[in-house]
């Protein structure tokens, strides 16, 4: 009994010691605990058997907002979603800082935008951004039905606001690495080639 | 406040042959060293920011968040625009997070060179469109038209005094090379990447360190640089980024020490690592 115990201890302290390491893409996902919007309590574990999607947010960056004012976030949501992918955007910013909302804001604001992500979570204290080592709104993290983490990094390769971006700055081809990933993952059952990009963005508004 | 420094801005618009424009919380200005061009000479123009203070603008590796100024530029056939030269960053941290980049003011150096086939006696026109995120706790993306026109003369280009200490500072504000007598090496540890430059003389023990990457996703940014003085060389331990390419070969960046009371300095650092 007490080695069983001991054994148990090992693998808790174990899995919490690859925690503060653990948003390396190929490693299980970093397990967490939030409230949404409605004050549910909602589990990455809720979901294991789909794909997940995280996105930082942050309703008042200028990078999120060239997202959402010209409908590319909420496309990129309905699109995926209808496939079956859980959505999650995760609200970092502490209290008294940007982008930070009570829940009644976040329905507002939900509402306002015409998102269609499956839920937003709130994360005051930065618990879940930590976990994963979220460092700019919009960060997307792209999790498989196994709970692996396959995709880490920015929504796309330009932080370009115009509605059709065929090019980024450098003249390569436009690219929504997240897209890119769920469809090489989800759809082509392939691996995923681009799976670790520089986030770009506003910085989370952590405590 | 800034209405009052857009009014004068405005009024030196008609003075000054250079260009600016004020905008939120920072002004930009578009100057050039010169007077003038001289067919198949070259020219150094200045793309100067003035943030409100609280404000700063972003490095070319703008760190954990942010976004580096742009500059497109429209300029005669004929007319080359070099790489912008950055001047030495500051590592700007947010809670957990860090950017690199610059309060106060910056001043970004780009060189221009003319075709020979330049008419004496006309005048060019350079255009650059700027792009920059401007940001305190909250960011404010701007963009400015900036436009100087140049006459063109047959003799090498005067100075322009007006701009002679700007210029000065601007350039003593980048980074150099190393110098040849020391040695950098870099390793690849566990969770961290090992820098080590023996300078070839004795550190004094009041010098600090710091690291700034050129590229993103190399280190983690807001974990502590932890440096360490040996007889004659500076030691970095830099926390490697979750996002650290497995086959990575060398690091980029900018090493700047300080000592206290002879200012800081930067030198430009390309390193391989050893596993």
């Amino acid at each position: 009994m007490k080695r069983i115990l001991t054994l148990v201890m090992t693998l808790i302290l174990f899995g919490f010691g690859s925690l503060s390491h653990a948003a390396k893409v190929g490693n299980p996902a970093p397990a967490f605990s939030a409230v949404d919007s409605q004050g549910k309590p909602v589990k990455l574990s809720d979901y294991k058997g789909k794909f997940v999607v995280l996105e930082w947010h942050n309703q008042d960056c200028p990078f999120v907002k060239a997202q959402y004012n010209k409908g590319k976030m909420q496309n990129l949501q309905s699109k995926w979603t209808a496939k079956g992918v859980i959505w999650l955007r995760v609200i970092s910013s502490a209290p008294g800082k940007e982008g930070y909302l009570i829940s009644s804001e976040v329905e507002e604001s939900a509402k306002r935008q015409g998102a269609k992500a499956t839920d937003t979570l709130l994360d005051p204290e930065g618990v879940v951004g930590q976990a994963y080592g979220a460092k700019t709104t919009p960060h997307m993290f792209v999790i498989n039905p196994k709970g692996t983490l396959i995709y880490n990094g920015a929504i796309d390769n330009t932080p370009r606001e115009e509605d059709t971006v065929t090019k980024n700055e450098s003249g390569e081809p436009f690219v929504n690495y997240v897209d890119q990933a769920l469809q090489e993952s989800m759809v082509e059952k392939k691996k995923v080639a681009i799976f670790s990009t520089p986030p770009y963005g506003c910085g989370v508004k952590y405590k | 406040m800034f209405r009052r420094i857009s009014l004068i801005a405005f009024f030196f618009l008609f003075l000054n042959p250079a260009f600016s424009q004020n905008l939120s919380h920072l002004k930009a200005e578009l100057l050039c060293e010169q007077t003038c061009v001289q067919p198949g000479g070259s020219v150094t123009v200045a793309v100067h920011f003035r943030m409100q203070k609280g404000w700063h603008v972003y490095w070319q590796n703008p760190g954990d968040s942010g976004q580096a100024p742009s500059i497109t530029w429209t300029l005669p056939e004929g007319f080359t625009a070099g790489d912008i030269q950055w001047p030495v960053p500051q590592r700007l941290v947010a809670s957990t997070l860090a950017d690199y980049g610059y309060t106060n003011d910056a001043v970004l150096l780009v060189p221009l060179q003319a075709p020979a086939n330049l008419k004496p006696g006309h005048i060019v026109r350079l255009s650059a469109r700027v792009h920059w995120l401007v940001c305190q706790e909250i960011c404010i993306p701007g963009s400015a038209q900036m436009n100087l026109r140049l006459p063109i003369r047959k003799k090498p280009s005067p100075y322009n005094s007006r701009y002679a200490s700007l210029f000065k500072g601007a350039r003593r504000s980048m980074p150099i090379p190393l110098p040849d007598d020391w040695k950098a090496e870099g390793s690849l540890g566990a969770k961290e990447i090992h820098l080590s430059f023996d300078t070839g003389a004795a550190v004094s023990k009041a010098t600090t360190a710091l690291f700034f990457p050129l590229h993103p996703s190399q280190i983690d940014n807001g974990a502590k640089q932890v440096s360490t003085l040996s007889e004659n060389s500076i030691n970095l331990s830099l926390k490697k980024s979750d996002q650290l390419s497995a086959d990575v070969k060398t690091i980029e960046g900018v090493l700047v020490t300080e000592q206290k009371g002879s200012g800081k300095k930067g030198y430009l650092v390309s390193i391989s690592l050893n596993n």
